[in-house]
């Protein structure tokens, strides 16, 4: 089932709509997003999921990472030794 | 004493007692406004212009005189297609958002000449309510012409009519301010806040571009309007006076919201203009300057005259004055086909404006600005979609603006739970003013609902086509993406 989100990029202008699938990964997710503010801002390979105040494992499924349909995510560039 | 001042007061001053229904009925506190007070309470409503109906024709006519001539000398074809590029954008962005608000304006007000609590009141919204049928006309007049030259402008006056983005922001705020507010409301959001603290920047800061770009209709109208504002403006503050005295906290509310309304409004219509569309050597001042000049200053000092505290969310503007239409703007560019109208990219010089202009919020646009420039300068000109987003964007379920509110590090989107529906905010007061009136907002459905409940499709292209665009008319990069610094050699 497909899952609408509030997307965030750092360092991004604005929020975005996302319709991601339950079962996709947290990494597909933080993918897909960059993707999407990537006329605005580039950041890079390593990236993080930011949900509820959690920063989130990449290998989780959405379900098992506990987003639920219209949650904020936020999508951040990893830094060395974060 | 002359004959005319004699009667004149006499004349506007024409309330009656009722014999056959109550005044209450006459003058229902949904329409009339809240605090409901009686007629003797208003009858020392006053306010500075006391023009006569003979008085108020003739200037009119005199306006309207001058006005056709202007335009018949410089409002042609020819003329206004020799105008800068991006100040062409200017005038689309105007064309299309301010004649049917003018006409909402004009239900706002024939609701005060009905339901204002004094006669003199009445009367002078009766003549506000002709002024702003004179504002929904003369942009249509002077762009009349022009509709058959640019599938752009001809789509002006489609915008209301449609589901675009901005169309549904825009109907939000009118409808309320302009169609559902009573006449307290109507008098003190659109006469005391949007009009006497927030059009200075229109009818100051834009008319002076205007000259200074060469565009002397554009130019013109905004001086001929902006004499009709200065009158009926007035009425706000005897409105205001009034209520203070009676319910200070329900007057502090008020301004508190029209404020911070008004505020996303003009950053949006003003901001764009005055930082990015208009050219480099006609900016007088940056948008944040006008700002501080004629809202900082000058409506700060209306509110001290009248007792009243800064609006709550002072704090909140300032902090977003100098970000908050950079960040839509940035937004909004790479999104440009959601518009009707086209988007300049700020080249070195404007960045280097910018860079001076907003030295405390830049160097986190800059990035941003950047990545695009690089994008074109890889893609090369006429490739608009390397630089355009594919993904649906969020909104705000307040202002129904795209969530662009905090800075690049942190966007400030707030959400609540209510009766078992989640709401966005780009900001704190717009989450307050919601959640002040949910039963005004809460059944509104803005593009993401729309596209949630199946209404709206939820593929960017279709959904251009949903907002009533098409390739003829929506809005691109203003060259193309074909500008001398993307190609000059060193300038990577």
């Amino acid at each position: 089932m497909a899952l609408p989100l509030y997307g965030f990029a750092q360092g991004d202008t604005l929020g975005l709509i996302v319709l991601a699938g339950e079962s996709e990964s947290v990494s597909d997710l933080a993918q897909r997003l960059a993707r999407a503010a990537a006329p605005r801002v580039a950041l890079g390979e390593r990236l993080r999921v930011l949900h509820r105040g959690s920063l989130l494992r990449g290998d989780l499924t959405l379900t098992e990472a506990g987003i639920r349909a219209l949650d904020r995510v936020d999508v951040l560039a990893e830094v060395d030794g974060g | 004493m002359p004959l005319r001042d004699e009667w004149c007061d006499l004349a506007r001053k024409l309330d009656w007692s009722f014999s056959y229904a109550e005044e209450r009925q006459v003058f229902p506190e949904a329409l009339s406004g809240t605090p409901w007070l009686s007629a003797h309470e208003w009858r020392d409503w006053d306010e500075p212009f006391r023009s006569t109906f003979a008085e108020y024709v003739a200037t009119q006519q005199k306006k309207e005189v001058s006005f056709q001539a202007i335009a018949e000398a410089v409002g042609r074809v020819e003329d206004v297609a020799k105008l800068d590029p991006g100040w062409l954008s200017v005038v689309k962005l105007h064309m299309a958002t301010l004649p049917l608000a003018e006409f909402a304006a004009v239900v706002g007000n024939l609701r005060a000449a009905r339901f204002g609590r004094d006669s003199a009141w009445r009367m002078t919204s009766l003549l506000g309510a002709l002024d702003e049928l004179r504002h929904t006309q003369l942009p249509l007049r002077a762009m009349h012409d022009l509709v058959r030259w640019d599938e752009q402008f001809e789509w002006t006056h489609r915008l209301f009519h449609s589901n675009d983005w901005v169309a549904i922001a825009g109907r939000h705020l009118v409808d309320e301010l302009l169609l559902g507010s009573d006449a307290i409301e109507f008098a003190i959001g659109t006469h005391f806040v949007f009009e006497t603290g927030f059009t200075n920047l229109q009818f100051i800061g834009l008319t002076a571009m205007a000259k200074d770009v060469g565009d002397r209709l554009f130019e013109q109208m905004l001086q001929s309007i902006q004499t009709d504002e200065a009158r009926h403006a007035q009425i706000g503050h005897p409105v205001l006076k009034k209520l203070i005295a009676r319910d200070p906290v329900r007057a502090q509310q008020l301004v508190d919201k029209w404020f911070w309304r008004s505020f996303r409004f003009f950053a949006v219509v003003t901001g764009f203009a005055m930082d990015y569309l208009t050219p480099l050597h006609a900016r007088r001042a940056s948008f944040k300057e006008f700002v501080e000049e004629w809202v900082v200053d000058q409506f700060q000092s209306s509110l001290d005259e009248l007792g009243l505290q800064r609006p709550r969310y002072w704090q909140a503007f300032l902090d977003a004055l100098p970000i908050y239409h950079h960040m839509l703007y940035a937004s909004a560019y790479t999104y440009r086909a959601t518009t009707w109208f086209d988007f300049v990219l700020p080249g070195p010089p404007e960045v280097a404006w910018l860079a001076e202009k907003y030295p405390e919020t830049w160097p986190q646009l800059a990035p941003i600005w950047q990545n695009i420039t690089e994008r074109w300068r890889a893609a090369g000109p006429g490739v608009e979609w390397f630089t355009h987003g594919t993904t649906p964007v969020s909104f705000c379920n307040l202002c129904q603006l795209v969530l662009c509110g905090g800075t690049p590090s942190h966007n400030s989107a707030v959400f609540v739970e209510r009766a078992g529906r989640r709401h966005v905010f780009c900001s704190e007061p717009c989450r307050e003013l919601f959640e002040n009136e949910p039963e005004r907002y809460a059944q509104h459905r803005g593009v993401v609902e729309r596209i949630l409940a199946g209404e709206a499709p939820a593929n960017l292209l279709e959904l251009l086509r949903y907002f009533g665009l098409s390739e003829a008319n929506w809005g691109r990069d203003v060259v193309g993406g074909d500008y001398d610094f993307l190609r000059a050699e060193g300038s990577r």
